[in-house]
């Protein structure tokens, strides 16, 4: 398990060209999470939730501000990702593209590994290349490989976006029974807010322009289903919470009332 | 009886239908060209008494293979053919160490970082505009006889080349894949040779591919002009001592057949081996049988 804290973080890019200005993704963003929690960052598109976790990961570093993540006993933590898309190499098997991320090449890791791919229903594809695999296996492959490294704080960015409902469905089952296996510390980004009811036992509410917005406790028992009642009441609350909110944002720029927010309703 | 005659019947479909798939098949086409030129050369040799016949052509190979190199005795690898076509194979084989040595890691540094790719840019233009039989004659003029003439020539010749696809083939690591190595934070050496080494492998063949072909050209044409063995010497010493045809254009053959050789024996094999993997994709029925087998192993 991880704690994670953030503190107005701000994250600028730099300007597509001489022109223009430069680009805020994240402004002054507060954020803290501890122990086994599954916490999704929900928001409209291009509000910031990515760049966020490629802070956290150290893909990208802020422009200011304070990011930490530690592992409980203060050590540095160990981080896993689940992408939007499965980020596979295609030239390796499935059981080496788990290996890839672990510095243990030994045959005794290579046969721990393997419980991973049994623990997402892959154990019979572990020699095949990831084009043998259907989109949905091939996700799954990249959620095997983000368990496998015994990860203090888990990043899931979208990782059901690109999948068929149906797919997309069995998998957000599957990721709840293996989440109450491992109970990891849990960073899930959606912009699906029944997806994120779902899942999670917080939801964080990131407006556009990268600020925070809400945040909301989430107190259903699990597994959940997204036809549950309760789950489908608390996802029309939720999004009033993002109605509310577009209608902030359109009182101070009243430009803005033709191109509504794409917030997620499914 | 009727069933035996019905038998000689269907084996004499399956004959046809094997011999018609026979000459339809990628073999045969490739044997047909190959046949072709041969005929070509015949026909263009009995028009010319300049242009040397196939039979001609190999009756000089084989009085080479039968003369002692350098008036030594006589054996299989002391012989006017091997031991002068094992000294160019040897200068092409060294110039390919320094081609490879300094033009993988340019190229690839060159893809990596904008600074390198600003530094090296021009001079890698310079290089691969310059035409190879210039550097062949600077190199006799600066180091005249001997290995160090062919070596440079197919270094500054060749070099440039396998710069730019390396450059490329670096250029091609995807980024999604970089991004998650970064995120898991898998170490150097383990990037390069799991990802940007089977990235870059298509271009990498292919800029090794051609600079065999342009050191092997190099290191024949410094031996031509500059050199007193080597398979461009003999091409030369036929054509100029004994002004016969003949000879050079057994030569040139040998020169071809050691390219040919070498591209489909040795560079089509490890092509192959790189990218087998693209081979073994059996789309979603593989996966699907793959489940049958784990269900019946279960």
């Amino acid at each position: 398990m991880a704690v994670l804290k953030a503190s107005k973080v701000v994250k600028e890019f730099p300007p597509p060209t001489k022109h223009q200005p430069t680009v805020r993704a994240l402004d002054g963003l507060d954020f803290e999470m501890a122990g086994q929690t599954f916490v999704s960052m929900v928001g409209p598109s291009g509000c910031g939730k990515s760049t966020f976790l490629n802070l956290v990961s150290g893909v990208e570093t802020p422009t200011s501000g304070s990011l930490s993540v530690t592992a409980d006993d203060g050590s540095a933590a160990t981080l896993g990702y689940v992408f939007q898309d499965p980020r596979l190499l295609p030239w390796r098997t499935v059981v080496d593209n788990l290996m890839y991320v672990h510095r243990d090449k030994s045959d005794e890791n290579r046969d721990r590994l393997i419980r991973y791919l049994d623990m997402v229903g892959l154990q019979g594809f572990r020699e095949m290349y990831p084009a043998h695999l259907s989109g949905g296996m091939q996700q799954r492959v990249g959620i095997a490989r983000a368990f496998s490294v015994e990860p203090d704080l888990l990043l899931m960015d979208e990782p059901f976006s690109h999948l068929d409902a149906i797919t997309a469905r069995t998998l957000r089952e599957e990721l709840q029974a293996i989440w109450h296996e491992t109970k990891k510390t849990v960073l899930f980004v959606t912009h699906d807010v029944l997806e994120a009811v779902q899942l999670s036992d917080r939801i964080i509410i990131v407006a556009y322009g990268g600020k925070n917005y809400a945040d909301l406790e989430i107190d259903l028992p699990y597994p959940r289903l997204q036809t549950d009642r309760a789950v489908a009441g608390l996802q029309a609350d939720i999004l009033e919470v993002f109605n509310e909110m577009e209608a902030k944002r359109q009182q101070i720029d009243p430009r803005l009332a033709s191109n509504p927010s794409p917030a997620g309703g499914r | 009886m009727s069933d035996v005659q019905t038998l000689a019947r269907d084996d004499q479909v399956d004959l046809g239908g094997g011999l018609l798939s026979l000459l339809r098949s990628d073999r045969a086409a490739r044997w047909t060209s190959r046949l072709a030129l041969l005929l070509l050369w015949q026909v263009a040799g009995q028009l010319s008494a300049r242009f040397p016949t196939p039979v001609e052509t190999v009756e000089i190979l084989v009085r080479e293979f039968q003369t002692p190199f350098e008036r030594g005795e006589w054996s299989l690898i002391n012989n006017e053919l091997v031991s002068n076509l094992l000294i160019s194979i040897y200068r092409t084989g060294l110039a390919l160490v320094f081609i490879i040595l300094i033009g993988i890691p340019i190229g690839y540094a060159m893809g990596r970082w904008w600074r390198v790719q600003a530094y090296f840019t021009d001079l890698v233009t310079v290089g691969l505009a310059m035409p190879a039989y210039m550097w062949a004659l600077l190199a006799v003029m600066w180091f005249g006889f001997g290995i160090r003439a062919p070596v440079f020539c197919a270094v500054v010749s060749a070099t440039p080349g396998l710069i730019v696809h390396v450059l490329q083939g670096s250029l091609s690591i995807p980024r999604d894949l970089r991004d998650m190595s970064d995120a898991f934070d898998v170490p150097g050496p383990t990037r390069m040779r799991h990802l940007a080494l089977p990235s870059m492998a298509g271009a990498l063949i292919a800029g090794i591919r051609l600079a065999i072909i342009a050191a092997w050209g190099c290191v024949v044409l410094v031996e031509w002009f500059g050199s007193n063995e080597g398979a461009g010497f003999r091409a030369r010493d036929w054509y100029q001592s004994a002004a016969n045809y003949n000879g050079l254009m057994a030569w040139g053959i040998i020169v071809l057949v050691v390219v040919i050789v070498v591209d489909r024996g040795v560079i089509e094999r490890i092509d192959r081996a790189v990218h087998k993997w693209r081979g073994s994709v059996g789309g979603f029925g593989a996966a699907k049988a793959a489940v049958l087998d784990s269900i019946q192993e279960g």
